[in-house]
């Protein structure tokens, strides 16, 4: 499978396999899951795992950026989370200041747009969706649309990213339910946003945490109001009950098989060698049966 | 012949021997700068040598002897050998002095004899090599000096010194001395078996850690003598060096230190690691750090190598990295990570070197600058920085455990007399069997207690150890300032780790407190008859010193007498006392997790099977956790406080007073 985006970028690139690949990823500040602490953000600390892999495999060039208020305030809750990123052997980051409530879209979109200098091979990696905010996940989809990139989902690993033709391709590993992979060619640019499966984040170092350098960034021509973030009602999430699983087995082996039973599936159709339409049809088919689509 | 080529030889001698100093002073100095009294360690330097040194020394008997016959004889003898032959002296004067050569120099050659029997079949802990002719020497100079000094008491018969025979005995004798000469003298500086005694004197008198060492003083106030406490990294400049990444970035006296090893293996026959066929030699170790000083190859290191790997493969540079990730460099990773910080190679050392500094320094470059902490350590460090605790449980859980107990919290009370100080146990389902137990036999003794309940975060010695040091900073100014708020007077804990941490490592923080491990405190109890305690009906029991109570703060006494008051005949294992084997628990070890040809809790568990005992008796949640996971073991675990708690009396006695009072009965879990 192929994705092809409609190039925002005119590869002229006769002579790219020189050229350096440059690779934006997208951090926020994390938080953990029983102390709420700040810190980095797992997903997009896996990001950047692959980023700077990327780094040391092929010379790629990194630049993390995050977008997020309070721009000004050093020893901030935010700085320290950003610090995290930098530990991880970054020398700087950008924070574009966004004032609260704004949203981040338009300055990512102008701070990616005006990143791009040379007409190299570029990767943008993301977390597929942040630990505080919002966390739709919807970001990656929203920016792919507005710089016209493709976004690729779930992505666990880019084994490669080499030129044929005049345009840059990457081949990415894309995670699948039950451990399955599948293999992308994705042409380039394009957003990549990665799964839980990724590998694991380097551990962040203290000192290369205290000497990176964050770089305050002002786009106030793109600063926006986040519409919808301002029409939602926000509350504080409540863990919900869950249903016991009553299991009536008499000796361990039947425990543990029921413990460790996965669920299984049940219905559905697999569709082979159809045509677009035929396959279209029988989505819209399941979305009315199953009450999505009246 | 003799009288006009001696006195030229030793002036030689002192020359060489003074360049080659100023030489190996210069290479030390190369290191970071440490401020160190130089005068008084200079003049504490005999004292040091003769009380601190020797005090080690004799823990093995026939040896002291044999070095004080050789190193006494040694200092004696070259010292007259100079004042006889390079100061002009009355005639009177002279023979007294040639007769005491005489005495002297037979003394070192009764010494060099010794020292050359044991030689013979050396047991496996000391290093060959150079070491091998080092008898040779030592019996060529002190032979060669004891009949020159016949020779010049006329005592000799004529038929030898005169003539083509005398001259030929000269030769022979200017020869053997010349060897002699080089090896004790010149050697000392230039490097070879004696530098160990040049570099040790030094290494005395600047010692890093002065306070290590008795005083007058300090022996008329009965104080014990330790400084166990790893030393603060400067966090706050940050141009201040995280730690040790090349042989360079040791401090001068640390590198003084490496140079005073006499690699006589005495470490690397205690190193709980060694045993366990992890990659680690403590002697290796130190002798990997005198090469890297020069940038020599250990290839021509003639000692026991680390467990599974090959001399001669690892090269390091004077100022290049210590360890790279490819290995090959001066170290491999592994090696550093393989140490529990148990200390008993620091404790057995008779040249008093730290290494678990030099471990510890090298641990926290990695991990503060290279973020390579193995195993699990960066999940623990990512725990205790969200958490507070190595494994990741909510802060708000660490009361659970006690929810019975309805346990009085200082954040309610304000002061209470003892702090009952939990450490990361709290968490563990076995360890808060111990803490039951301690918490009853502390209302059994109605000692006023209270906890700090949530407010309480681990002490931070794991963190410490694996070099992260600011967590461990952090969690400690947090402690500190929590601990501020309040008034007790002394803080009660079960746990060893915590224990020294408060005790030991806070004060540089401005953390001073009155610290008491639960033996200890329950055996103030004790002497205060504020227990009564059924006397004890079971088999035989050993009990286990845990390397942070015993090494690290000299607590060997009060346990024993804890366990002595119930009427428990201890049946001591071979390794007690400051010789207690490890049980693997420190230091992180368990974290890192470096694979070794053993576990080092099998081999303790087996020290504990060989006295037969029934039960082992411990004092710390490491330990328990460590010994417990012993497949097929001989023996129970049991804390002291569980024993104790099992022999309490006063259940029905407390129990109607209690009743009287407004207090919760407990329920045993």
């Amino acid at each position: 499978m192929s994705l092809e985006p409609s190039s925002v970028n005119p590869s002229s690139a006769a002579s790219a396999s020189t050229q350096a690949l440059s690779i934006d990823v997208l951090v926020s500040v994390g938080r953990h899951s029983l102390t709420e602490r700040p810190r980095r953000a797992d997903l997009d600390a896996r990001a950047l795992e692959l980023a700077l892999r990327l780094r040391d495999k092929r010379g790629a060039q990194v630049n993390a950026c995050h977008v997020g208020e309070g721009g000004q305030q050093a020893g901030s809750d935010t700085e320290a989370a950003l610090r995290d990123y930098l530990g991880m052997g970054l020398e700087n980051l950008t924070w574009i200041d966004a004032p609260q409530g704004s949203d981040a879209l338009g300055l990512l979109d102008e701070h990616l747009r005006a990143g791009q200098v040379s007409a190299g091979p570029r990767l943008v990696l993301c977390g597929m969706r942040a630990e505080q905010g919002e966390g739709s996940g919807l970001l990656p989809f929203l920016l792919s649309e507005s710089l016209g990139w493709a976004y690729v989902p779930a992505v666990v690993e880019v084994e490669d990213v080499a030129s044929e033709d005049g345009h840059w391709y990457t081949t990415v590993l894309q995670a699948l339910p039950r451990g399955q992979r599948r293999r992308l060619r994705v042409r380039l640019p394009a957003l990549l946003g990665i799964d839980s499966a990724a590998a694991q984040p380097r551990q962040s170092a203290f000192g290369p945490a205290r000497r990176g350098r964050i770089e305050q960034r002002q786009l106030e021509a793109s600063v926006m109001a986040d519409e919808s973030l301002a029409n939602w009602p926000l509350q504080p999430a409540k863990p919900r009950p869950k249903r016991l699983k009553i299991v009536t087995a008499t000796n361990a082996r039947d425990r543990f098989k029921a413990a460790a039973a996965k669920a299984e599936s049940t219905g559905g159709k697999v569709l082979q060698d159809v045509s677009p339409e035929q396959g279209a049809e029988a989505v819209l088919a399941l979305l009315k049966e199953e009450g999505v689509l009246r | 012949m003799l009288n006009t080529l001696l006195p030229l030889l030793l002036l030689a001698v002192l020359a060489l021997a003074v360049v080659g100093a100023v030489r190996r002073i210069a290479l030390w100095r190369r290191g970071r700068p440490s401020s160190v009294p130089v005068l008084t360690g200079l003049m504490a330097m005999p004292r040091r040598y003769l009380v601190d040194l020797h005090h080690v020394v004799a823990r093995d008997k026939v040896f002291a002897n044999t070095h004080v016959a050789t190193a006494g004889g040694f200092v004696a003898a070259a010292a007259l050998l100079l004042v006889v032959y390079l100061v002009p002296l009355p005639g009177s004067v002279e023979t007294v002095l040639e007769v005491l050569l005489l005495v002297f120099s037979a003394t070192m050659f009764v010494g060099a004899r010794l020292v050359a029997k044991r030689r013979r079949h050396p047991p496996a802990r000391l290093s060959k090599g150079p070491w091998m002719r080092l008898p040779k020497s030592l019996q060529a100079f002190s032979g060669s000096v004891f009949l020159i000094a016949l020779a010049n008491l006329g005592l000799l018969p004529e038929g030898l010194i005169s003539g083509v025979i005398g001259w030929a005995l000269a030769a022979v004798l200017l020869v053997a001395l010349g060897l002699g000469l080089a090896e004790l003298l010149l050697g000392m500086t230039w490097g070879g078996p004696m530098k160990h005694a040049f570099a040790g004197a030094l290494h005395l008198a600047f010692h890093r850690r002065a306070e290590r060492f008795s005083t007058r003083k300090s022996d008329r106030e009965g104080k014990v003598h330790r400084s166990t406490g790893l030393k603060a990294l400067n966090l706050e400049d940050e141009t201040a060096p995280l730690g040790v990444a090349t042989p360079e970035d040791f401090t001068w006296n640390q590198r003084l230190g490496f140079d005073a090893c006499v690699q006589c293996g005495r470490c690397e026959a205690v190193c709980p690691a060694f045993a366990a066929g992890q990659p680690l030699n403590p002697k290796k170790l130190i002798q990997d750090m005198v090469l890297g000083m020069t940038g020599h190859s250990d290839a021509a290191y003639a000692g026991s190598p680390y467990p599974g790997k090959a001399v001669g493969e690892h090269q390091g540079t004077p100022s290049g990295p210590i360890v790279v990730e490819a290995g090959g460099a001066l170290l491999d990773a592994d090696t550093l990570w393989s140490c529990t910080t148990c200390r008993a190679c620091v404790e057995e050392c008779p040249m008093m070197i730290e290494h678990v500094d030099a471990i510890v320094d090298m641990r926290r470059f990695m991990t503060l600058e290279q973020g390579q902490t193995p195993g699990k350590g960066s999940e623990v460090i990512d725990n205790l920085i969200a958490t507070d605790n190595p494994n990741g449980y909510a802060p708000a859980a660490r009361m659970h455990w006690a929810a019975d107990l309805s346990l009085p919290l200082m954040r309610d009370l304000g002061q209470a007399d003892v702090l009952l100080w939990l450490g990361d146990g709290a968490f563990d389902m076995r360890n808060q069997r111990t803490l039951r137990a301690l918490v009853k036999v502390l209302r059994a003794a109605e000692v006023d207690f209270a906890v700090l309940g949530d407010e309480e975060r681990d002490s931070g010695d794991v963190a410490r150890r694996l070099g992260d040091e600011a967590t461990f900073q952090r969690l400690a100014k947090a402690n500190i300032a929590t601990l501020e708020k309040y008034r007790f007077q002394t803080i009660v804990t079960c746990d060893p780790h915590s224990f020294h941490v408060l005790s030991n490592e806070y004060g540089a923080f401005g953390g001073h407190y009155r610290v008491r491990h639960h033996s200890t405190y329950i055996d103030e109890l004790m002497a205060a008859d504020r227990l009564s305690l059924r006397s004890w009906k079971g088999g035989s029991v050993t009990y286990h010193d845990p390397c942070y109570l015993g090494r690290y703060n000299g607590e060997y006494e009060a346990p024993r007498r804890v366990l002595t008051a119930l009427g428990i005949e201890l049946n001591e294992m071979q390794r007690s006392g400051f010789r207690s084997r490890c049980c693997g628990g420190g230091g992180g070890a368990p974290i890192t997790d470096i694979p070794g040809e053993r576990r080092i809790p099998d081999m303790r568990m087996q020290d504990v099977a060989e006295t037969g005992a029934e039960l082992v008796a411990v004092g710390c949640p490491q330990c328990t956790a460590m010994l417990e996971g012993v497949v097929d073991a001989t023996a129970q675990v049991r804390d002291i406080a569980e024993l104790v708690a099992d022999a309490l009396i006063s259940e029905d006695a407390a129990g109607k007073e209690r009743a009287a009072k407004p207090q919760v009965v407990e329920v045993s879990p």
